[in-house]
């Protein structure tokens, strides 16, 4: 093997001009995320006048309310849509990751910017353009009347299905985007290899792909249930609050319940649910160095 | 266990472009064969085809006398050695070498077992568990000969194993994978660009080039009897000189070399039928002398440039009447006479008759 350059100790502290250049994002953190975070976990120690002031204070009342069944219960709801999300992005979106990484240079291009054009509209017209999908009168029931006029027209919008379609629809390059990552990274000597050693077509993924590219999955799940847990836009439009989810509960109680110290022990909450799930996941993580 | 392998006219088109033409070759059982040329000479598109990577556009591949041309890479007896290994970085040691025990279904203790023999053959005992990450560049080859040979394989092929590893360490692999070679009885085929590899290791020589086989042989013939002026250029350094049949009797025919040297040479080395070729003069064939007045048969020449390789030194001598024909030489390097054979020297050179081969296609 050629002589590697010097490694940089990567325990070495930076240097003045490192601190330099990382200020603005330092500053960028502490006042958009920091500061935040500080503030709603106070808030939710407070308590609210009648008028909906915050009153600041130390008080756990707000996180006793949260065992209220009700909000275990959206709490489990959420937990369960982001799930079925996540899953079913990882379903399709695996393999649109993984043809997208191993296709020719040119078709690749192509495909990653049919991944990226929906980020050109906003998401909310994205959103209201599935609203016109759905819709008693809308394109998909044309399409069925059209090709069955027997047929009733389907009930879509405003039900369970249109809000996981939604959030499918709306996170589905978060997952593509680092799968695709950590397939193109995967040396396709290692798969050779593995077809040498006698696996074939269908071994090679749970024994070599799927284990060498779990980083990305690991990236893009989260990227995925993450904000699906607490998306409230997707589940306003397309479930038309039938079935609150627990974003929509936060937002209801900023907005118009003008309880804002519940509303932040809800956000405390589901923040310390993802360290937590983030603590688990890492102490998880196995041993072999994974290039990723 | 180890069985013959067989090249019927296999060739390789991408497109407009042909990798391989038409190649025929039988490799022996047991056989150790290198193929030998530069980049982009067919060499490794010849052994994934042997692997099954790649299918050929032409002909047939047989194992053991049976056609494997159409079974894929995951069913053919054969396992290779991959250039930079391809050690699966999430598995152990022992995970990397058990992988095609498993893909076979072997039972948990045969596999066991198995796996600490291969191990054992390749000195590893001990470190099983740890990663490929955690180790030295020489170990990694050894885990990727154990991975490769635990399968039992008919025939191993080794893509360029050395190419990952220092000078010195190569040298020791070296000797340790033709040991290898010899205890398991196993047919080995080597893709190398690397002519001292090949040279050392070999029973034979496949020489490559543009896609066809140049000469075949044991590493003494290519080197000493090279078939056409690739392989006299390709394997070892060669002064190929122009040379012309001047007469000839008893066994024996005349030669008048450029640069005016003439010689006797034994007429089996001088291709039948031909009035003149190029003499292959390789470097370590040219004897020089400090030039002290007319002498015969010797040429005389200038140093004109010394390269000082601690055991010997490669001089490039310009001949007096050659038209400016320069011939590399090799000279011991020892420090008594450096003073004589210094650029700018005068010398004298001479080339034994009895060992110069000449180029039987021109």
């Amino acid at each position: 093997m050629t002589p590697e350059p010097v490694a940089r100790d990567p325990g070495a502290r930076p240097g003045t001009l490192a601190w330099l250049l990382l200020a603005p994002l330092l500053a960028w953190l502490a006042l958009f995320v920091v500061v935040p975070a500080l503030l709603l976990l106070g808030c939710s120690l407070g308590e609210r006048d009648e008028f909906g002031q915050v009153l600041w204070g130390f008080s756990l009342e707000n996180y006793a309310r949260l065992l209220d069944p009700v909000y275990l219960r959206i709490f489990l709801r959420s937990l369960g849509f982001a799930a079925l999300t996540t899953g079913l992005c990882l379903l399709i979106g695996y393999p649109v990751a993984y043809h997208l990484a191993r296709a020719a240079p040119r078709v690749r291009e192509l495909l990653l910017l049919l991944v990226m054009v929906p980020f050109w509209t906003s998401f909310l017209v994205r959103t209201y353009a599935w609203m016109a999908i759905l819709r008693e009168e809308g394109l998909l029931n044309a399409l069925v009347a059209w090709l069955q006029p027997a047929w009733a027209p389907l009930g879509l919008l405003y039900t369970p299905a249109a809000v996981v379609t939604g959030l499918v629809y709306s996170y589905l390059p978060f997952l593509i985007l680092p799968v695709y990552a950590s397939v193109e990274k995967l040396d396709g000597a290692l798969i050779e290899a593995a077809h040498d050693l006698g696996a074939g077509p269908w071994r090679v993924f749970p024994t070599v792909i799927l284990p060498l590219t779990l980083p990305g999955i690991a990236a893009g799940v989260t990227l995925v249930f993450v904000p699906a847990v607490a998306m409230f836009a997707v589940t306003d439009l397309l479930g038309g609050a039938r079935v609150p989810l627990i974003g929509n509960v936060i937002q209801n109680q900023f907005l118009q319940a003008r309880d804002w110290p519940f509303g932040a022990a809800l956000g405390v909450a589901l923040l310390g649910l993802f360290l937590v799930s983030q603590l688990v996941l890492r102490a998880l993580r196995p041993r072999g160095a994974l290039r990723g | 266990m180890s069985a013959s392998i067989e090249l019927d006219g296999v060739g390789k088109r991408y497109g407009a472009f042909t990798a391989v033409r038409e190649v025929r070759l039988t490799i022996a059982a047991g056989e150790f064969l290198t193929l030998l040329g530069p980049s982009g000479c067919g060499k490794t598109t010849l052994l994934r085809m042997i692997a099954g990577f790649e299918a050929p556009t032409t002909g047939r591949i047989l194992l053991g006398g049976e056609d494997i041309t159409g079974i894929p890479p995951h069913r053919r007896p054969v396992n290779q050695v991959f250039q930079g290994y391809a050690l699966f970085p999430h598995l152990s040691v022992r995970g990397n070498v058990a992988f095609g025990l498993r893909m076979r279904g072997v039972p948990p203790a045969e596999l066991g077992r198995r796996v600490d023999d291969a191990l054992a053959l390749v000195s590893l005992e001990g470190l099983g568990e740890r990663f490929p990450h955690e180790l030295s560049g020489g170990q990694r080859q050894r885990v990727a000969v154990a991975r490769a040979v635990v399968c039992r394989p008919q025939v191993l092929l080794l893509d360029e194993p050395f190419s990952a590893l220092d000078a010195k360490l190569r040298q020791a692999m070296r000797a340790e994978l033709q040991a290898l070679q010899r205890r398991l009885g196993m047919t080995f085929v080597l893709v190398t660009h690397d002519q001292d590899e090949a040279l050392a290791l070999s029973d034979r020589i496949a020489v490559v080039n543009a896609g066809a086989l140049e000469q075949v042989g044991p590493p003494r013939e290519i080197y000493h009897r090279p078939a056409t002026d690739f392989v006299a250029d390709f394997v070892g350094h060669a002064n190929l000189l122009p040379a012309e049949r001047i007469g000839g009797s008893a066994g024996r025919i005349a030669v008048r070399l450029a640069g005016g040297l003439e010689l006797d040479v034994p007429a089996e080395r001088w291709p039948a039928g031909r009035g003149a070729t190029r003499a292959v003069v390789r470097p370590e064939q040219v004897v020089l002398r400090p030039w002290r007045g007319e002498e015969r048969p010797a040429g005389r020449a200038l140093v004109t440039a010394v390269e000082f390789r601690g055991d010997r030194e490669h001089l490039q001598v310009a001949l007096r009447e050659g038209g400016g024909l320069t011939l590399t030489a090799v000279h011991p390097g020892g420090e008594g006479d450096a003073a004589d054979f210094a650029v700018g020297a005068e010398v004298a050179i001479g080339i034994p008759a009895d060992h110069l081969w000449f180029l039987p296609g021109g």
